[in-house]
């Protein structure tokens, strides 16, 4: 029994290197096998997955899915996050209405000094977040809304 | 080990290493000239280990070094890709930011109850990405368990480096509030994180801030957080590992490595273990552990705790060489070279992965810098 311990300890020991150069020379397998888990960054950070695209004069407006979730469920107060991207730049003010969810409000984007108000708040648009320009150039502005359901 | 020996053993270590040094093609003469210094060194220390049998040293020179030097390159990487080592709102908001293996004891609960992570990184095809990162983490924890903590960690050379100044301790962390604040600042992070989705740690604790990325100081909240991140430097980089001679980020602050990692170390494969019947309780051993992982029990039971880095510096300076690498379900003392030269392959492949590639960019970075002065 001892024996068997023993031989088992050694080979495992070996085993456990060759998994080691393994996992660093194919990092990709393991890496697809922690995204195929379906982990993924917080929509509050990255702003949701887009559900709905627009073509609008000289620009398209990308939508994101309105977010309210965290761990322990729906919270009362959110937001949606609005992508706009120019063909091939962006006009000077961007007037936009939006509807998605049953959320209607209407805001207006001033490009050049990177400033956002809200037009018509509708009954549950709250405010401005921020408005920021990505690397890719895109112009994101992120609406503040108050949960419907709650 | 005779000269002969020493030479079969380490040859091995020559092709790995190449896999791993130079794995990619070099853009510049100045990678390719510190892609050689590092593939040099890196070998002739895995020589000098082999043929001395001395391991601490070596690792050290490369640990401490890889730790000052990662600042170069990280921070140059940055000011590349958003233009300043600051991180902006955008930057966060765009998920371009890089993971660090410190955040993962926040990730474990949102990530079990929604799949969801509170840090705006990229899971995959970036620097840094979150899925690369837990790769090499959980890779490293499952072959050398905490052996990460010594071999691996690009941010533990600061304490170790900063605990070698004095010669004698002025203060001890051997006492219950040093023991149990690492779970406490666990439980903080983890519980805080699931709660806010956010990265609790990075935001307001982490000590290696000042040295990495930080937000620009616009508000009174930046303010704060600026002022405890330095605060945080100085005391848990500076100020305890020279009283105390010990690593005292890692082995009191730290919410990953004497927490979760030295859970799992009970289960890993190697360990360090003491030969009673050679041990003359000189109690140098527990002196002198960088992370307090041997007391006066593990002298009876001839076992470490589990917070035990491997990094070898008890084995190196026991008196009557009673201390070993020792791989579990082995006789004790019966292969102890072998059990050794197994940890040390697997050891050295993730420092020359990870520290070698660190070390190599950031030298590269100050050679062209040196050059366009």
């Amino acid at each position: 029994m001892n024996r068997f311990k023993s031989i088992f300890g050694y080979v495992t020991a070996v085993a456990l290197f060759f998994f080691l150069m393994f996992s660093f020379i194919r990092s990709d397998i393991l890496e697809k096998l922690i995204v195929a888990t379906g982990i993924h960054p917080t929509e509050w950070y990255s702003g949701g997955k887009v559900i709905t695209i627009k073509q609008c004069n000289g620009y398209v407006l990308e939508i994101h899915q309105p977010v309210f979730n965290t761990v322990y469920g729906d919270v009362t107060y959110g937001f949606v996050q609005l992508t706009f991207k120019g063909q091939p730049d962006l006009p000077d003010i961007i007037h936009q209405a939006v509807s998605i969810d049953n959320y209607d409000f209407t805001i207006e984007t001033d490009v050049k000094t990177l400033t956002t108000k809200m037009v018509n708040p509708g009954k549950y648009a709250q405010k401005i977040v921020w408005t920021y320009t990505f690397s890719d150039k895109s112009l994101n502005v992120r609406v503040g809304l108050k949960n419907q359901k709650k | 080990m005779k000269t002969y020996k020493a030479v079969l053993v380490a040859v091995p270590m020559l092709f790995i290493s190449a896999l791993f040094v130079f794995h990619s093609k070099a853009d510049s003469i100045e990678t390719m000239t510190s892609n050689i210094i590092v593939y040099v060194l890196m070998n002739v220390f895995f020589f000098m280990m082999v043929l001395t049998g001395k391991t601490y040293k070596y690792r050290m020179i490369i640990f401490i070094s890889a730790a000052l030097l990662f600042p170069i390159g990280f921070i140059y990487h940055n000011i590349i890709a958003r233009g300043s080592m600051l991180v902006s709102l955008s930057t966060i908001y765009e998920c371009k930011v890089p993971f660090c293996h410190i955040v993962t004891p926040m990730l474990i609960i949102p990530a079990a109850l929604a799949k969801t992570i509170p840090f705006p990184g990229t899971m995959t095809g970036s620097y840094a990405s979150i899925a690369s990162m837990l790769v090499l983490l959980f890779s490293a924890i499952i072959v050398i368990g905490r052996g990460w903590c010594a071999w691996g960690c690009f941010y533990g050379g600061w304490d170790e480096c900063v605990s070698k100044f004095r010669k004698k301790p002025l203060y001890s962390l051997n006492n219950r509030f040093w023991k149990l604040l690492p779970y406490a600042v666990l439980v903080f992070v983890a519980l805080m994180a699931t709660y806010t989705l956010t990265p609790v740690y990075c935001q307001w604790l982490c000590p290696f801030k000042p040295v990495t990325e930080f937000k620009a100081v616009s508000t009174i909240q930046d303010i704060i957080t600026a002022v405890v991140f330095f605060s945080m430097f100085i005391i848990f980089l500076i100020v305890l590992p020279l009283l105390t001679k010990k690593r005292a980020q890692c082995t009191c602050f730290c919410p990953l490595g004497p927490t979760i990692i030295a859970f799992l170390n009970r289960f890993n494969i190697f360990t360090v273990r003491i030969d009673t019947t050679k041990c003359i309780n000189c109690g140098k051993c527990i002196k002198i552990c960088p992370l307090n992982a041997i007391d006066e029990k593990s002298l009876i039971t001839g076992k470490t705790l589990s917070q035990c880095a491997k990094c070898a510096r008890c084995i190196d300076e026991c008196p009557r060489k009673a201390i070993m690498y020792y791989i579990r379900g082995t006789k004790l003392g019966v292969h102890p070279n072998a059990a050794r030269l197994i940890y040390l392959y697997s050891a050295w492949i993730l420092m020359v992965a990870v520290l070698g590639g660190i070390i190599s960019t950031s030298l590269s970075i100050i050679f062209k810098l040196l050059l366009h002065l």
